[in-house]
């Protein structure tokens, strides 16, 4: 039994090698994921990983070896094995001389690594199954198949076990999210899921088992069958669960999803006839032959154990993975596993009950019998929140709460609750206006604010644009009076115009930033080429002979032109590394001595120090303390401010403030925890897209501007602003760009813009929103998820959930798909379906 | 039963299961509305159109009934009491709407002028004076102050 262990680990540690290099393949591949997190390299162990790719190989590889070495004697494995340790042992020795990983690029041959990488294991399995064929466990000439009432047995059991042990952790650690009637309601509900989702389990296995026994080899059929089944399955959670999070493309997700899903089922199923056999497990069902690498037979009070602790497990790890997670995708596949293993436990635990032969009671009622009381559970609440004001028994937005704190239950109301307006079309033709491939034409016509742009007259303002990703509006003292961790800001913006009520049109920096410099909106697509031409910041630099000074991110280097007149700050960073102290600084340095230049100064950053990548690796000083916030983003924020105060110093004393345009931004908010979710991938919260937005101008300009600060502003308006206060009073280019947010004092007070209705877009998926009455109502349709919200924005920063009416959102979705069809007729581009 | 039946009776069974399953999920409940308002109602706030006074203020006050905290909607019906001569209700509404969103300051101008009119002095100046902490420096509300009587508290930024 030691060298079994020794053989699992090694296999094991095969197989996450396996995974990591083909996992890398595919985000490498998918356009979004190569552009989002490969090329800026922002998650640092995965840097490491591709940098040490060859040597890991090499330690991956001996350790495979070291479990064939048995296999090398045996004639009928002999070549096998031997096969296995030239061939990828030259394959490691052209890697160790030409590392391939760090040269992949976003094409195909990211690709080939996703699905070559199972190569190894796949002949790895081959050898296991020569090796051990005929299976003892499956050939003791004891005619044992899995029974009818174990299996229900343990469908059951399994339900009501993950059931109850989630729902008690959730009511011990989030007890006041319900009140009784509540609790009542979501128990129901979960209860009639989990058993739902077990007695699917339940009518496959047994149909499979019903195959099986009609074959002259029972047992030999339904092993697998099963082992078909389980590939199958996680061939489907890949296809639909993890691949869709990255915009993978479809036919790509097939071929990989079915090879990964293949290899896996096959390695575990080497794992599993690998297992010593003893004459003691005679009569061994071939389902207790494949759980046996995790429930041994001979070892109930471990299955007993293990089943006790699963649920513990199940939410720690969730907490642990919830800041990296990304769409609650490291959620579902915990989930997915503890529902696997619960299965497990209990199938081993229940060896010995006793085998009532078949029946058809048993194999119908049970599983309608769940059916039917689960669609009453669904009329039963319907009805009863229909009744009642009661806040906590309105059942959609109470199922999303426990949801949201019950991971596994959250599962199965995902994958079986329909949420009202699913519509089929609408995704479709929300799809293809997203993630715009590259060869795709697209060919915008030349955006100008105003043409042409003559040289001011007056003395030229400077124009520092500063943009903190990922900064929250709740997290300043400007917009927030419990903050008291940003007093420099809110120092600079009592002399400034606050815009309380500033949102971005994109979720995500790779299409919020380049929207900052357009101006307005811009298609789904991470680099519009030629950017130039609808870079109406740039074109006003370039009209009013602005010199320079760029912080160049990933996103904004390859769009803006090179000129010689640009000074780059940080180039000595990568882009995580980008630092509001060190960039202000550098600035600092730059400017002094070049005053007497008579070019006026335009300077731009993307600070990197609260994006959530940084901030969940920082330890917080001792003695700091920030009671109702997140601390280390408190803390960063509370050092960049410092700095920030600074340098509005520095352009004091050197006399550059009052001739300045100052902006203070975000491109866009973060999730911190709020219903589970961290960070600002997929959706679109009210906390995502809801930023700060302030604008200095200068002294000589300040008794002649007005703004409405509680209208609704958008980052893309402040580029028309810029052209408004540098004496270039810019066209209305319609309801797709921004507007000056900063006028005249004598401009007349209306109200369109607060009635005007606003897409705002993830930029990393198909969720698309619509932000309306002045920034109130914010309808969210999730198309990732299959899933719909609205927020009632009024009295909350970070809105009230209510429920979506067929109104609502019939009006919202037409809104969206009139916006995007015309943002597709703006910039020529034909979506393809 | 012959074995060949009954292996085909035990296959078809847990199949006949799955099939439906397959129709029944996933379950469609009937979620609870949440803002009763039609599509009417919705165009209405956004688009404020053009017609028959006592049309439109019937078409306002039903939407009104359905959405409550349309404050769109009560600025708009508020306008259509104060040019019927009806500054009672003009002002309810536009008090309202300030009370869902105070910062909107074209209707506390309206206000305020409805205020000045009816000779409520201080009141038109405490509108004015609070529009101004939205939109600072407006050439309209300082205007207002001033014929409020008022001095041009932080006129100049």
């Amino acid at each position: 039994m030691t060298w079994y262990a020794i053989f699992m680990l090694l296999r094991v540690a095969c197989a996450t090698f396996v995974l990591l290099t083909s996992a890398y393949g595919v985000v490498c591949y998918s356009p979004f994921g190569f552009q989002e997190f490969i090329r800026p390299h922002v998650f640092a162990p995965v840097n490491k990983f591709v940098e040490w790719h060859h040597i890991l190989y090499c330690g991956v590889y001996l350790l495979s070896v070291i479990s064939v070495i048995p296999d090398v004697k045996p004639a009928r494995t002999r070549y096998l094995a031997l096969g296995y340790i030239v061939v990828f042992g030259l394959l490691g020795e052209w890697m160790f001389v030409t590392p391939y990983l760090p040269k992949l690029w976003n094409d195909s041959r990211c690709l080939i690594v996703a699905i070559a990488s199972f190569v190894p294991l796949g002949w790895l399995a081959l050898i296991d199954h020569v090796a051990t064929h005929p299976a003892p466990a499956l050939n003791d000439g004891v005619p044992a198949q899995t029974h009818q009432r174990r299996l229900l047995l343990a469908s059951v059991i399994a339900a009501e076990y993950l059931w109850l042990a989630h729902l008690v952790q959730t009511i011990v650690r989030h007890p006041a999210i319900m009140n009784g009637g509540g609790w009542a309601m979501v128990a129901a509900w979960s209860l009639a899921l989990h058993l739902t989702a077990f007695m699917i389990a339940y009518a496959v296995i047994g149909a499979i088992g019903a195959m099986a026994g009609a074959t002259r080899r029972p047992r030999h059929w339904e092993y697998g069958l099963t082992v078909a089944l389980g590939a199958f399955v996680i061939g489907v959670v890949l296809l639909r669960v993890v691949l869709p999070t990255i915009s993978f493309g479809a036919i790509a997700s097939v071929a990989v999803s079915a090879v990964a899903g293949c290899a896996f089922a096959v390695t575990w199923s080497g794992l599993a006839l690998r297992r010593p056999y003893t004459s003691r497990e005679a009569g061994l069902t071939p389902i207790d032959v494949l759980v046996g690498p995790i429930a041994p037979p001979d070892s109930t009070t471990v299955a007993a154990a293990a089943l006790l602790l699963l649920s513990f497990g199940v939410f720690g790890a969730t907490d642990a993975l919830a800041k990296f997670d990304w769409n609650n995708l490291m959620q579902k596949l915990t989930v997915l596993s503890a529902w696997a293993l619960a299965f497990a436990f209990v199938l081993a635990l229940s060896r010995r009950v006793s085998d009532a032969g078949w029946s058809t009671v048993r194999a119908v009622l049970p599983p309608l019998i769940v059916l039917v009381a689960t669609q009453g559970v669904a009329q039963v609440s319907g009805m009863i929140s229909r009744r009642t004001n009661d806040p906590f028994l309105r059942d959609e937005v109470a199922l999303d709460r426990y949801a949201s704190v019950d991971p596994s239950f959250r599962l199965a109301y995902e994958s079986l609750v329909e949420h009202p307006g699913v519509d089929p079309q609408f995704y479709r033709s929300l799809q293809a206006n997203t993630n715009i491939p590259s060869w795709v034409p697209i060919t915008p016509p030349p955006f100008d604010f105003a043409l042409p742009i003559a040289r001011a007259v007056e003395p030229r303002p400077n124009i520092f644009l500063f943009v903190v990703d990922s900064l929250r509006p709740d997290y300043l003292a400007s917009y927030n009076h419990g903050v008291t961790f940003t007093p420099h800001i809110a120092r600079f913006a009592a002399d400034s115009f606050v815009f309380s009520n500033a949102f971005t049109h994109y979720g995500g920096t790779s299409l919020a930033m380049p929207s900052i410099w357009i101006g307005g909106l811009t298609v789904h697509r991470a680099a519009v080429q030629p950017f130039h031409t609808v870079n109406v910041i740039e074109k006003l630099l370039d009209a009013d002979g602005y010199r320079r000074f760029l912080s160049l991110d990933t996103v904004m280097k390859p769009l803006l032109i090179s000129d010689p007149s640009t000074t780059e700050l940080d180039a000595d960073r990568s882009v995580m590394q980008f630092d509001l102290c060190h960039t202000l600084q550098e600035l600092e340095t730059k400017l002094t001595g070049t005053e007497r230049d008579p070019r006026p100064v335009f300077a731009y950053s993307l600070a990197q120090n609260v994006h959530i990548s940084n901030v969940f690796s920082f330890k917080v000083p001792p003695g700091e303390s920030y009671p109702g916030f997140f601390a280390p983003l408190a803390s960063r924020l509370r050092r960049i401010d410092g700095c920030f105060g600074d340098f509005i110093g520095y352009l004091k004393r050197a006399r550059l403030y009052e001739n300045s345009i100052i902006v203070l931004l975000s491109d866009h908010g973060d999730s911190l925890g709020e219903g589970g979710v961290w960070g600002h991938g997929v959706p679109l919260f009210p906390q995502v897209v809801r930023i700060p937005l302030i604008i200095h101008v200068p002294e000589r300009l300040k008794s002649r501007v007005t703004a409405d600060l509680t209208q609704v502003a958008f980052s893309s308006d402040v580029a028309p602003t810029l052209y408004q206060l540098t004496g270039h009073p810019p066209r209305d280019l319609g309801p797709l760009f921004g507007r000056p947010i900063v006028v005249p004092s004598d401009t007349p007070l209306t109200d369109d813009r607060r009635r005007d209705s606003f897409l705002v877009v993830s930029s990393y998926a198909p969720t698309y929103a619509m932000l309306r009455h002045n920034g109130r109502l914010l309808y969210i349709a999730d198309l990732v998820n299959g899933r719909e919200y609205e927020y009632d924005l009024t009295f909350a920063p970070l809105g009230t959930r209510i429920p979506v009416t067929d109104g609502e959102r019939r009006v919202n979705r037409g809104l969206i798909l009139a916006q995007v069809a015309e943002l597709a007729a703006l910039y020529q581009f034909s979506p393809q379906p | 039963m012959t074995p060949r039946t009954e292996s085909v009776r035990r296959i078809l069974l847990p199949a006949a299961v799955l099939a439906v399953f397959a129709v029944a999920l996933p379950i469609r409940p009937v979620f609870v509305g949440g803002r009763s308002t039609s599509v009417e109602c919705i165009t209405l706030s956004a688009h404020p159109p053009r017609g028959a006074a006592s049309e439109l203020r019937a078409s306002y006050e039903r939407c009104l009934t359905l959405a409550p905290d349309d404050v769109e909607l009560m600025a708009d019906l508020g306008g259509q009491f104060e040019a019927s001569g009806d500054p009672e209700r003009a002002e309810k509404l536009y008090r309202r709407a300030l009370a869902i969103d105070p910062g909107y300051a074209g209707v506390r101008l309206r206000l305020g002028e409805m205020l000045l009119r009816r000779g409520d002095v201080h009141g038109a100046r405490r509108e004015a004076t609070t529009a101004l902490k939205s939109r600072p420096n407006s050439r309209a509300v300082l205007d207002l102050i001033e014929r409020a009587g008022g001095g041009v508290p932080g006129a100049a930024r």
